[in-house]
């Protein structure tokens, strides 16, 4: 069996402006999965269908997702351009 | 149809599973539109890129691009560790999967030296890559079924695409980078009576295809070796094909290669190839590029740069193009791209034949 974490260790590129960031989103979204599968087994448990559930993985994660997603910084000029609002002197 | 390691995963694993596939499907769906939409917003506003590198700067600066990528990467690295402990936690019920097969033939080739090109690096991320212990067939098996947005479920994408070879019989087929048998399997489905040959670097895939097409009751050859130097007879096939292995390739290997098909094929015998290949739409082009290397596949762009008609014929293949191909249908696609909302990868056929004799002879004289 592979050892995962021996190959895992190299440095992975950063897609979020840093490493750090990367890797605490990718924590994250872990901790998103474990979620899911809680969520499915309460689901179940109180006889409810895991997968139109609410706390589905789909819904989860769109919801983290949404709470993930930067919304400032430099993304600021195209939402003015969609809410059609000048930007700022 | 052959059971698969996918199918032996428990509840909690199972729902793991799906919620990989749910933020696949997100990243596939909503925040490509809004990668879309900020880009073709950019290019309005300063002007559309001209270059495939002025693509790849504008996409750079799109807000959600980060995300983009990172939800790609971070998809495929989650899956190879969620796959790796379904596979440890039932080895006892899954290393069944590579007995030795009784139909099939597995040759397993022990003194296999593996090329650095292959070794070094863990190709779509899977740590220790497909060949690296006894358990990285069926855990590639289970990754393939993971992610795949659409349907691609069992040998489905692969059914659709031999269903597009023109001829009724032939009489060998060689399916070069076979893996653990998913493309090879159908064409012994549909053309029984050929002799169908799977080649594979990874003695563990071969192995474990051996047993799926043992389950299947197809009787196939899967020999461990090189795509590049297959040890098969000068015009010995009918047809050389592959799906999803030249874009693993570096150039010096893929010119090998084709002058391996070139030399084991009988005149008149077809090439054709599923792969990747340019689209034309610099946005999606731009992406794909990067896909690459989000994926360790570091020589897919060189494939999107080989001058295949070029290299083909300097093999002695005629005919050499890009088919784009709908993974969808199964349809081929002369015209182009039809537009989609979605990422989707960039299938097309690459196809090309080897002269008959007398066209040969006709050419020659």
């Amino acid at each position: 069996m592979i050892d995962i974490d021996e190959f895992a260790e190299g440095p992975e590129p950063a897609f979020l402006g840093s490493a750090t960031v990367d890797q605490l989103a990718a924590m994250v979204l872990t901790l998103g999965m474990e979620l899911s599968v809680l969520a499915a087994r309460v689901a179940e448990l109180e006889d409810r269908d895991p997968a139109t559930d609410s706390q589905s993985a789909s819904s989860l994660l769109t919801r983290l997702f949404a709470n993930l997603r930067p919304s400032s910084g430099h993304s600021r000029p195209l939402v003015a351009e969609r809410l059609d609002l000048a930007p700022r002197a | 149809m052959a059971r698969i390691a996918l199918d032996t995963v428990g509840d909690d694993d199972r729902r793991r599973i799906d919620y990989l596939t749910a933020m696949r499907k997100l990243w596939s769906t909503d925040v490509f539109g809004r990668l879309r939409a900020e880009f073709d917003a950019l290019a309005e506003r300063e002007g559309a890129p001209a270059t495939l590198e002025e693509a790849g700067e504008l996409v750079d600066r799109c807000p959600s691009y980060g995300w983009f990528g990172f939800l790609e990467r971070g998809a495929q690295v989650l899956k190879w560790r969620v796959v790796n402990d379904v596979v440890e936690r039932n080895w006892d019920a899954l290393g069944d999967d590579l007995r030795p097969p009784h139909l099939s033939r597995a040759e397993l080739d022990p003194d296999l030296e593996l090329p650095a090109w292959y070794r070094d690096h863990d190709i779509h991320c899977q740590p220790g890559g497909v060949w690296g212990a006894d358990a990285s067939a069926l855990v590639y098996e289970i990754g393939t079924q993971v992610l795949h947005v659409g349907r691609n479920r069992g040998l489905e994408l692969h059914r659709r695409f031999t269903a597009t070879f023109p001829g009724e019989t032939y009489g060998r087929i060689v399916d070069m980078g076979s893996g653990f048998g998913k493309s090879t399997r159908p064409f012994k489905e549909r053309y029984a009576d050929a002799d169908v040959i799977g080649i594979e670097f990874s003695g563990p895939c071969v192995r474990l295809a051996a047993t799926r097409a043992d389950d299947d009751g197809l009787e196939i050859t899967f020999r461990q070796g090189d795509a590049s130097a297959t040890g098969l007879p000068d015009a010995s096939t009918d047809v050389v094909t592959g799906t999803m292995v030249l874009h693993e390739m570096p150039p010096d290997v893929l010119r090998a290669t084709f002058a391996e098909t070139a030399r084991i094929l009988a005149p008149g015998g077809i090439v054709r190839f599923l792969e990747f290949t340019r689209t034309g739409d610099l946005f999606r082009d731009a992406v794909m590029e990067d896909h690459a290397w989000r994926q360790n596949e570091p020589f897919m762009p060189g494939l999107m740069e080989f001058d295949v008609e070029r290299e083909l014929a300097a093999v002695g293949l005629a005919g050499a193009r890009w088919v784009p191909f709908d993974e969808r249908t199964g349809a081929e696609l002369p015209d182009g791209y039809p537009e989609r909302a979605e990422w989707h990868l960039p299938w097309a056929v690459l196809e090309a034949h080897k002269p008959a004799a007398e066209t040969v002879e006709e050419g020659a004289a």
